[in-house]
């Protein structure tokens, strides 16, 4: 049961959150124009990498905020949250 | 204003009776109004409307609660905040609160029917709360003017330290409130 | 003849109170303090069960969670605990046991034939045999399963309660023993947060068997004074009888408090057990060490167990283990369990050490105690039927590979074992660690956390007293200090104790053929021998998680605590490599096992299972005999059936008296969010498919939200209030995720438009009042609005007061007729329903529900999102193309619509489907086929989504996804069901009633 500090309200109960998937996966802009195999990889290809996972998730119970969060998937360790719009730490630090 | 023959509390169908052993008092506060407002906190427009209406600014730090005046803001996130006044109040607020944001990127929703307020109190009402509530409940970490959106069960609920120490304010959904009581009042039986 | 075996003095048990009990329908007196198993040893009771797949009798192996034979079923009926382990399960009046897996008796057990058998019954054996041909699997599993059971589940509802909690604290403290009270004390003292959780009644671990001094007075008076400082710390909590069962990401951990099992039945408050589910800033692990045995032949017989067991028998329950006692070990500290089975009072003919020499203080010691040592020497056999008789010696050679010379028979009814000790270390292996083997002592040492965790003592590996009431302390300052505490407590004092080195053994060397001999055990309780394990590497299994499921090995109730080190001392042996390349199995959650009662809790039944979410005008449903549906986690009024109607009739009258007149429905549980800011419509241009720009202030509009793949995911109608200002309607089921989904898109990707959401779900309490009538009973019920068809059309909103309070009506209509829903703020939602009602009784309104509302729906044709819809229907697939902008660039979900995927010609379309019997309703989720006599698998080409048997049309009608089903009509197609009956039907368009919409246009 992870323990996940949200930017805005701090350490809290994973059962608080929801995850929304792999952050950073802008919308393209003209969608009308992109290729069928462009808005496919928009709309189907995520990373699914072994180890940092940038992610996003959701304060459902509680401010129903968004934010990111660096997460390893094999340790499970977040290292990182931060909010929408902001830098992500760089995927080594701890 | 509303003719109170005419309303009914979301736990219309809920027994209240008096705590057993050394279970918690659970009683509703019915009625109060509440208001969800939206707005920019960084926004001169917005920070003059809710000092010109209630007299004090939104609060800006994180899950806290503050007094203001007949009324009470809770902060529900960066843009948001809940406003509960007195029964019977929610309207004449909401208007001024509106005329005061004339032009202001903002929102006012009344949302009192939406809403309700339990005090839960005595020795175990933390005890009782945390059955299942997962924040840490301890006063060294959750003092009166802290308040925090979390969940109760599988509910969601707002809830803060009564300022007398005696127990917590929770203010819970109505459609979810009749579950929830069912729930206390069952978790009650382990202190009775 | 009472406990025969009870010591004349010593001991923590209460010899002023003597407790009844009965094993297998026999009566029996134990004394308050005992165990299960501690008492029927001080009745000279030593074979308990027969074991799972050989029917070997067993008798108690151990005194803690290891055990592996000695479990019971404990109490008949409604309260029975299969599986308990009566080494852990305290006597209580009345207590009423019975040995598992014998039949008909222990004593008399058909099924023991299997062990004379053995060899023919290897690992793998039921696998190999059973599992070809296939088809008759379920035939033998009934017979293996009498044969191999263990205890029963219970058959009867469980009547305890079980209780949750959450906690937090600075510092978790697992096990109660010296060095998790020393941590608990460290710690507690500096004023940090302490849970301290123990799994047995009283703290004090081993050392409440132990004669042993701490700061120059007796153990047990230390344990005794520490318990009571922590007692009188309020930030303290200390838990007896619970298991720290769970050690979980986050410093997570779950302990099982066990409330009320050791008392009588007639005495148990309410609850029975407690799930603790803690978050720990720091965790001390002090779960101590699990003494191991032996693996020689024979090695199982009752009267066999471990040397430690003997002293707590001999010590902390003034039990007399055995009569006529042989202690045998390859380690030290087996010694002091001779001392202790002498002092209580037991013959004890020889301790057999397989070291070659051993001249410790405690060796010394027990030479001159009179005792005879035997060094360089194993147990190679034992004899004994139900009991042991005797023990065969033989010498081991230098380099312990090999046995020779002179079998050396030795007799006895006790065998005392021990191979060395094994740390506890599974909460530290399910942190995340990996155990380190540590070759010099023969064990596994817990791994480098990954968490915030200390281990100490026993658990560390650190055996003797003086070190761990040092660790303990150390680890309870350290963990304080970590959480920002001042800690400095010094530790307790006791003698060090001088000791020899351990011999590791693994399996002993034997005289006999290898896989000829008796069977040599290494999990007791799933009757995995050593020769099972070589079989496993013969047979090709290289690693030790494979060779665990070949051989079951640790798949018990005990989950291999006694046998698995030695199995992978084996293991490794086998594969000529070392323990350390070949690791261990995974540790994982739980401990020991957990009452499915203590996961569930207070979640049960039909009220806190789930929350039920009720309307505001609930309590009027029940009393007006509503029976309700679940949709998502509201309940809502389905139908309303009167005298004696079955559901038909009920829909039937429910649905032609709102065609003909007027009819009401509670819609107050339709997702509500309320829109503002300057970018209102603009962000409304992106999530509904259709334009919002132009829509009037005071008009509504029908829209579907998509999901980026294009695939319908909510509908529904949302007004305009303001320029600025919208009022949106989602699915009952929808309304979270369409909320978070829409504040996704604003926090994410949009945060410039100005745009606020609020949820008014709960706010406002909706009555849809339905039917030709329903424009004069709402004219009756809210004043300040003008209803006629000029002022107030379809789509519109306004607003008006009902008695004097405020309402919204908006005419939406999901039915075909003249509709109005009516909103008002829920408190008020009964007096508004109420208000209705009795202006509505004129025309005879009937309340409806969820099945009603279905039907009418369905006749018009209008789809249900979720019903007719499941994620992979687009917009064109239900054929309502209109409602998709042809002059927006862009909208979400938009570009999927292009995608080659969505355009197929044979996609699945809506299409309306009429049954040749009119009055046959097909069942909905029906697969359709174009032919049901084709060869199998016969083609399927659809499915039914929706299916009603209409009163208005007088016949059935039904909706269908059909491959293509637009270009079909005319064509017969045919349900397919269960048991080969099909039910013929035509393809139709999906609007079976009014089709020109004139009912609602008055």
């Amino acid at each position: 049961m992870f323990l996940i500090e949200c930017p805005w309200c701090g350490l809290r109960d994973e059962t608080e959150f929801s995850c929304a998937g792999e952050a950073h996966i802008a919308r393209p802009l003209e969608t009308e124009k992109l290729s069928d195999e462009e808005w496919a990889d928009y709309l189907f290809m995520r990373s699914n990498p072994k180890g940092a996972h940038r992610e996003q998730w959701l304060h459902a119970a509680g401010c129903r905020r968004y934010f990111n969060a660096l997460r390893d998937t094999v340790t499970y360790k977040i290292s990182a949250t931060y909010k929408i719009g902001e830098t992500p730490p760089s995927e080594g630090k701890k | 204003m509303s003719d109170l023959f005419q309303q009914e509390s979301p736990l219309v169908q809920i027994e209240f009776s008096e705590p057993k052993g050394a279970a918690p008092r659970i009683e509703e506060k019915p009625f109060n109004g509440y208001l969800n407002l939206r707005g920019r906190s960084d926004h001169t427009g917005f920070i003059a409307g809710v000092l010109k209406v209630l007299g004090v600014e939104a609060p800006t730090e994180a899950n806290t609660v503050i007094d203001a005046g007949d009324n009470r803001i809770y902060w529900f996130g960066p843009d948001e905040w809940l406003i509960v006044t007195k029964p019977g109040q929610q309207t004449r607020v909401r208007n001024d609160l509106l005329a005061a944001f004339a032009g202001v990127f903002s929102s006012v929703v009344d949302n009192s029917s939406g809403l309700t307020t339990i005090h839960v109190t005595g020795d175990n009402a933390a005890a009782l709360i945390a059955t299942d509530c997962p924040l840490d409940l301890h006063p060294r970490e959750f003092k009166p003017g802290q308040c925090a959106q979390t969940r109760l069960a599988k509910a969601g609920m707002t809830i803060s330290p009564l300022a007398d120490g005696s127990g917590f304010e929770l203010i819970i959904r109505r459609s979810f409130a009749d579950y929830l009581l069912l729930w206390l009042q069952d978790a009650a039986i382990a202190f009775e | 003849m009472s406990q025969r075996f009870r010591t004349a003095q010593g001991g923590r048990v209460d010899r002023e109170r003597e407790i009844q009990f009965t094993f297998n329908g026999k009566s029996y007196t134990g004394l308050a303090g005992d165990t299960l198993c501690s008492a029927l040893l001080a009745n000279g009771v030593h074979m308990i069960g027969r074991s799972w797949k050989y029917h070997r009798p067993r008798g108690v192996m151990s005194a803690g969670s290891e055990e592996p034979n000695a479990i019971f079923q404990v109490e008949k009926g409604n309260r029975t605990i299969p599986n308990a382990r009566g080494t852990q399960v305290e006597l209580y009046d009345q207590l009423d046991a019975s040995s598992v897996n014998c039949w008909p008796s222990l004593d008399l057990d058909l099924l023991s034939i299997n062990s004379k058998f053995s060899r023919l019954m290897p690992a793998g054996f039921y696998y190999k045999t059973f599992m070809w041909p296939q088809s008759m699997w379920m035939k033998y599993e009934h017979f293996i399963r009498k044969a191999s059971g263990l205890g029963e589940s219970p058959r009867e509802l469980d009547p305890d309660r079980y209780e949750h909690t959450h906690a937090h604290c600075d510092v978790l403290v697992g096990g109660g023993g010296v060095a998790g009270l020393s941590a608990a004390l460290a710690a507690g003292r500096a004023g940090a947060r302490v849970i301290i959780a123990d799994e047995q009644s009283e703290f004090g671990g081993l050392t409440l068997a132990s004669k042993a001094r701490i700061d120059d007075g007796e153990a047990s008076q230390w344990i005794e004074n520490a318990v009571a400082e922590l007692q009188q710390m309020p930030e303290v909590t200390l838990l007896p009888r619970s298991t720290v069962f769970g050690y979980h990401d986050y410093n997570f951990l779950t302990i099982n408090q066990r409330l009320s099992d050791h008392l009588p039945l007639a005495e148990r408050p309410a609850s029975r057990e407690k799930l603790w589910q803690v978050r720990a800033q720091q965790v001390v692990l002090a779960t101590g060490a699990a003494e191991r045995p032996l693996i020689f032949a024979n090695n199982d017989r009752p009267g066999i167990m471990l040397a430690s067991a003997a002293s707590i028998y001999s010590n902390r329950y003034a039990v007399q283990p055995g009569s006529r006692a042989v202690v045998f070990t390859n380690n030290d500290s087996a010694y002091q369990s001779a001392l202790d089975l002498k002092a209580a009072g037991v013959e004890v003919e020889a301790v057999v050490d397989a070291r070659a020499g051993s001249d410790s203080e405690l060796a010394n010691t027990v030479r001159s105690a009179g005792i005879q040592v035997i060094n360089g020497s194993v147990v190679i056999d034992t004899a004994g039927r139900k009991r042991l008789s005797s023990v065969q010696v033989m010498r081991l050679s230098a380099e312990g590979s090999s046995v020779s010379g002179e079998t050396r028979a030795l007799s006895c009814d006790l065998l005392a074992v021990s191979g060395g000790w094994s740390p506890v270390v599974h909460l530290n292996a399910q942190s995340g660690a990996k155990p380190v083997w540590d070759e010099a002592n023969a064990m596994f040492r817990p791994g480098e956390p990954t968490q915030a965790q200390f281990s100490a003592g026993g658990a560390n590996g650190t055996l003797d007293l003086a070190g761990c009431l040092q660790e303990g302390a150390a680890a309870g300052n350290q963990a304080a200090i970590a959480c920002g505490f001042e800690a400095s407590t010094q530790p307790a004092r006791a003698e060090p104790i001088d000791s020899q080195a351990i011999l590791p053994l693994w399996l002993l060397p034997s005289p006999y053929t290898p896989g000829r001999g008796p069977k040599a055990f290494v999990d007791m309780q799933n009757d995995v021998g050593a020769a099972d394990i070589a079989l496993a590497v013969r047979e090709g299994f290289k690693s030790v998680e494979h060779v665990k499921r070949y051989t079951a090995m640790g798949f018990g109730t005990d989950q291999g605590k006694l046998g698995n080190i030695n199995g992978m001392g084996i293991l490794a042996a086998s594969m000529g490599q070392s323990i350390a390349a070949t690791g261990t199995t995974t540790y994982r959650p739980n401990y020991t096992p957990v009452s499915f009662g203590a996961f569930a809790g207070q979640n049960l039944g039909d009220r806190l299972f789930d929350p039920v979410r009720k309307t505001a005008m609930h309590a009027w449903h029940e009393e007006n005999g509503a029976l309700f549906e679940d949709v998502g986690q509201w309940k809502r009024p389905w139908y309303y059936p009167k005298d004696g109607e079955d559901l038909q009739q009920a829909i039937d009258r429910e649905c032609l008296a709102v065609r003909d007149s007027v009819g009401i429905l509670d819609a107050s549980t339709l997702g509500k969010i309320e829109i503002r800011g300057k970018d209102s419509a603009r962000f409304l241009e992106m999530i509904y498919t259709n334009n919002w720009m132009k829509l009037e202030v005071g008009k509504g509009r029908y829209g579907f939200m998509l999901g980026e793949d294009g695939m319908v995911m909510d509908d529904g109608v949302t007004i305009r209030l303001a320029e600025d200002h919208f009022f949106m309607h989602t699915t009952t089921g929808g309304a979270a995720g369409v909320l978070a989904w829409m504040e996704r898109w604003l926090q994410t990707e949009w945060p410039e438009m100005e745009v606020f959401l609020t949820s008014v779900t709960d706010h406002w309490a909706t009555a849809a009042v339905v039917g030709p009538k329903s424009r004069a009973v709402v004219s009756a019920v809210c004043d300040g609005i003008d209803f006629s068809a000029q002022a107030f059309p379809f789509m519109a909103s306004k607003t008006g007061t009902i008695g004097d309070v405020e309402c919204r009506v908006n005419r939406i209509s999901f039915s075909g007729e003249l509709a109005y829903e009516v909103n008002i703020p829920a408190n008020h939602g009964r007096f508004m329903w109420e208000k209705l009602m009795q202006a509505g009784a004129a025309f005879n309104i009937t309340p409806y529900g969820t099945e009603t509302m279905h039907v009418l729906r369905a006749e018009k044709g209008y789809v249900i999102v979720g019903q007719d819809t499941d994620g992979s229907v687009t917009v064109d697939d239900l054929g309502l193309n209109w409602a998709l902008s042809k002059t927006k660039d862009d909208f979400i979900g938009k570009r999927s619509l292009s995608r080659p995927d969505t355009v197929r010609k044979d996609r699945k379309q809506l299409v309306g489907l009429l049954t040749e019997d009119p009055q046959t309703v097909i069942p909905e989720g029906a697969q359709l086929v174009d032919d049901p006599k084709a060869p199998t698998p016969v083609p399927m080409i659809g499915h039914v989504s929706s299916s009603y048997y209409s009163a208005c049309c007088g016949h059935s009608i039904a909706m269908a996804l059909v491959k293509g089903g637009r270009d079909r009509m005319g064509d017969t197609v045919y349900a397919s069901l269960a048991g080969g009956r099909v039910i013929e039907a035509t393809i139709t368009e999906s609007v079976f009633y009014d089709k020109e919409g004139a009912k609602a246009d008055v």
